[in-house]
């Protein structure tokens, strides 16, 4: 059956120190990712779960080993990272950010074109309608001045208008208050369900483990395992 | 007293010098606020624009061919700059000092000595009077002006914005970071050197000295304007370059008028820059100093 | 939205207004009252340089003479662009006649006006630098001084003093206008005596030194450049100099006190004192101040160090 999107094979990450002990983050680690999976990474801090995802991304190369893309390119790859400044441009309007989204991969010549045009403002109102928490009414403002939960709403609209088939989404829910973070989940999996896409999330909120995970991964001593029991393992 | 401050601020030769500085100002704006690259290639670009204008007028070609050679100079001395950090990984700051370095012999090479007077020449500004040099200036500045809002007003120059901020977000679309940031300084390179062609033909003459503590009053202009106008877009940007470097002119004037002593001039803006500096802090109430790109300096 | 920040321009304003405030009071006390002056003269100096300040205090002194001249002073502190707003004012001011002392400020001064009179001082190459069209008729509205140093007797010194010499060391700036003009002569004038010229580019002082050092064995003496910067640096020449006992010649009056054998030269004062008396011929003539002959450089006069030419066993040249 041919349903790998891409294969990590025998991957080890060793961080060289200079005047500490070099640290082993991953040993030989072989892991297929599936398509149309949600993959859950647990494990301590520190454990490498960043590092497998920026692995996967291709901004970190493996000390050994290497990443097969099998029915993916890196470029359909989408990266949320922890921090919401790293996400987006905080100076910037609401709508430049997205243009700066919906520009991604696009021909050199179409980047000299005027960006404030009507079709994609509209456009940009359309797809942050959706989140319901009134982004769409403050396109003009600067992205510095919205409420940590707009601005990560807007991380995951920018990250989505770019059609990916797999996302990385490190704790990408711990600056949500409990109020909006089941929105933003449900537009995660509505996409999911549209895209047939795969997402590995990093967390280390329980109860959003439990009602999204298809498929739980826990790192432990440089290497994973697919947790079967997800309460009994988290309680731990 | 009065009197004379009112004739001196109305006087067209210092709208024209502002004008003219604020091209050059914008320019190592560009570098600074939307790159985040301290540019220190300005006071090298802005001599080598008077030194192709010496090479150009001086064999009795049109001062309009200086012009246009000039920004085609100033975008390879641009190019040169980013390419040396872009490329040869050295760091931003040194990369703009090895360029000023270079420019220093390159220009008295091409400019044949240090200094070359266009009298009796034909310049842009032969026979004219003040208020025709004023609208001179005021035309080239316009053109300039609405050509770099046009360029930032376009996707290219959103990812140029965007590229100072947050590199990481270019790479991530899918955008060579280094071919904006080579495109991006060649763009100010070019304004700043199209800036030293006039001002030296302004002038009447180009001299490799013309250049000496521009950074730094291309800075105070820039805090100035930021802290009358806090800019948020670019067409605010644009105006708060412009009245910035009017503003410095005109405080440089009331200087001469009052004749302070010349070795205090340097304590003087340096003491001003660090004033200004304090009270950006003091007026955005410690956060948001820079509304308009990164802030470097 | 992008409103202006009414708080902010009120702070500036108000910093912008006691600055001013204090600058005018400053300055008020600073400008000395002259009764119904019948001639307002601008006088406007690059920079601040041993050279160029002896020329305008001797300047000052001659002028002090005549109390129906009023003065303005300033100084652009070496920046081109202050220059020309010091040439503007004085354009607004109404002045009768600006003296530009330095070859930028001159420069600027007849770019600013062709009909006020601009009386040059201090300029190496009046006519290589456009100031003037040539020395007998200056043409438009300028005339000067020129305080060239006497070349051609400076480098026949070294053959009257030094007979046996035969490559002569030499540090120049290449990026300043009065050191290239004065080498266009030495040049010329060194080839007459066979005598070969070893030149070190410097650019600024704190290079003298090791250029200084790059000559030795290389040279038998040593002839002193009309650079600046040069000039800002001689002692730590005359250092390395003495250390290899190369000797050093020529220079200007002062240069000999400091080290130099022996030079042909002329008191700064004199050019200072040229200045005012072809300041005054402008400020009276009905001509343009162009028909008025570029005037200068004063006559020269050995001068000698007797210190040094014990050193070097030398004696006084016939």
């Amino acid at each position: 059956m041919n349903n790998t999107m891409l294969t990590l094979s025998n991957i080890s990450m060793i961080f060289k120190q200079s005047d500490v002990e070099d640290k082993t983050v991953l040993t030989n680690l072989n892991l297929d990712i599936l398509n149309d999976k949600w993959y859950y990474l647990i494990g301590e801090n520190g454990s490498g779960k960043s590092t497998i995802l920026k692995v996967i991304v291709n901004e970190l190369a493996p000390t050994v080993g290497s990443v097969v893309y099998k029915q993916i390119q890196v470029k359909d790859i989408c990266f949320i990272e922890q921090e919401i400044s790293k996400n987006l441009v905080l100076s910037m309007t609401v709508f430049e950010n997205m243009i700066i989204a919906l520009s991604a991969f696009s021909k050199f010549k179409n980047n000299l074109s005027f960006y404030h045009r009507k079709d994609s403002k509209e456009k940009c109102k359309e797809i942050l309608s959706e989140y319901e928490m009134g982004i769409e009414t403050q396109l003009n403002k600067q992205v510095k001045y919205l409420s940590s939960g707009q601005q990560q709403a807007l991380v995951i609209a920018t990250a989505l208008c770019k059609q990916p088939k797999l996302i990385l989404a490190d704790e990408f829910t711990s600056a949500l208050d409990y109020k909006v973070a089941p929105n933003v989940l449900k537009i995660m999996f509505n996409y999911k369900q549209q895209t047939h896409c795969s997402i590995i999330s990093i967390s280390h909120n329980k109860k959003e483990i439990i009602e999204s995970a298809e498929i739980v991964l826990n790192l432990r001593n440089g290497t994973v395992e697919i947790v079967t029991d997800v309460s009994g393992c988290l309680a731990r | 007293m009065l009197d004379a401050l009112g004739v001196l601020f109305l006087s067209p030769n210092i709208l024209s010098q502002g004008l003219i500085l604020s091209l050059a100002v914008l320019g190592f704006s560009i570098s600074l606020r939307l790159l985040a690259y301290a540019d220190l290639t300005l006071e090298g670009s802005f001599v080598l624009g008077g030194v192709i204008a010496s090479m150009i007028i001086t064999k009795g070609m049109s001062p309009y061919i200086a012009l246009s050679l000039s920004l085609v100079g100033g975008m390879l001395t641009g190019i040169f700059t980013a390419c040396l950090h872009c490329y040869a990984k050295i760091n931003k700051l040194l990369s703009g000092i090895i360029t000023l370095t270079i420019l220093y012999s390159v220009n008295l090479r091409l400019q044949n000595g240090s200094n070359s007077s266009f009298y009796n020449l034909t310049t842009a500004f032969s026979d004219l009077t003040d208020i025709g040099i004023l609208t001179k200036v005021v035309v080239f500045s316009l053109l300039a002006f609405s050509i770099i809002a046009t360029i930032l007003y376009t996707r290219y120059g959103l990812l140029l914005r965007a590229c100072g901020e947050n590199v990481k977000i270019i790479q991530r679309s899918g955008h060579n970071k280094n071919v904006l940031i080579v495109s991006g300084l060649a763009i100010s390179n070019a304004l700043i050197c199209f800036s030293g062609s006039l001002f030296s033909q302004y002038f009447g003459f180009s001299d490799v000295s013309l250049g000496n503590g521009l950074i730094i009053s291309s800075l105070t202009a820039l805090i100035i304007g930021e802290i009358i106008i806090r800019p948020r877009t670019v067409i605010t940007f644009i105006c708060a370059v412009v009245i910035g470097s009017l503003v410095t002119q005109f405080i440089y004037s009331i200087c001469l008028y009052v004749n302070l002593n010349p070795s205090d001039y340097k304590g003087i803006v340096g003491v001003v820059l660090i004033v200004l500096i304090i009270v950006r802090r003091y007026a955005s109430k410690g956060k948001d100093t820079v509304t308009f790109g990164s802030e470097v300096f | 939205m992008h409103r202006v920040n009414v708080k902010n321009v009120a702070l500036l304003s108000l910093l912008l207004l006691l600055t001013v405030i204090t600058l005018t009071v400053v300055g008020c006390n600073k400008q000395k009252k002259v009764t119904s002056p019948e001639f307002v003269v601008g006088i406007n100096q690059y920079v601040q340089h041993p050279i160029l300040d002896s020329v305008f205090v001797s300047l000052k002194n001659e002028l002090a003479k005549y109390p129906n001249i009023k003065l303005i002073e300033k100084n652009a502190a070496g920046n081109a662009l202050t220059c020309k707003q010091i040439n503007d004012q004085f354009v607004q001011q109404k002045v009768n006649a600006i003296v530009a002392l330095g070859t930028p400020a001159a420069q600027s001064a007849i770019e600013t006006t062709t009909v006020i009179p601009v009386v040059f001082g201090a300029i190496t190459d009046p006519v290589g630098s456009k100031l003037a069209d040539s020395i007998e008729l200056p043409g438009g509205n300028k005339t000067g001084t020129t305080n060239r140093w006497p070349f051609e007797k400076q480098v026949s010194l070294i053959k009257t003093m030094l007979p046996n010499a035969k490559n002569v060391g030499i540090l120049v700036n290449p990026a300043e206008a009065n050191c290239e003009a004065g080498m266009k002569i030495i040049r010329i004038e060194a080839a007459k005596y066979n005598l070969k010229l070893v030149e070190v580019n410097i650019s600024n002082s704190s290079e003298i030194s090791s250029a200084t050092e790059s000559l030795r064995k290389r040279v038998d003496v040593i002839l002193i450049s009309p650079s600046n910067v040069l000039f800002s640096g001689l002692d730590s020449m005359f250092k390395v100099a003495s250390k290899y006992n190369i000797p050093v010649l020529g220079g200007d009056v002062s240069s000999v006190d400091k080290g130099s054998i022996a030079t042909y030269g002329f008191n700064n004062n004199d050019v200072g004192k040229m200045t005012a008396e072809i300041l005054m011929k402008v400020l009276n003539s009905k001509e343009l101040a162009g028909t008025i002959p570029v005037m200068g450089p004063p006559p020269s006069k050995l001068y000698m160090n007797s210190d040094m030419m014990k050193k070097y066993n030398l004696t006084k040249p016939l």
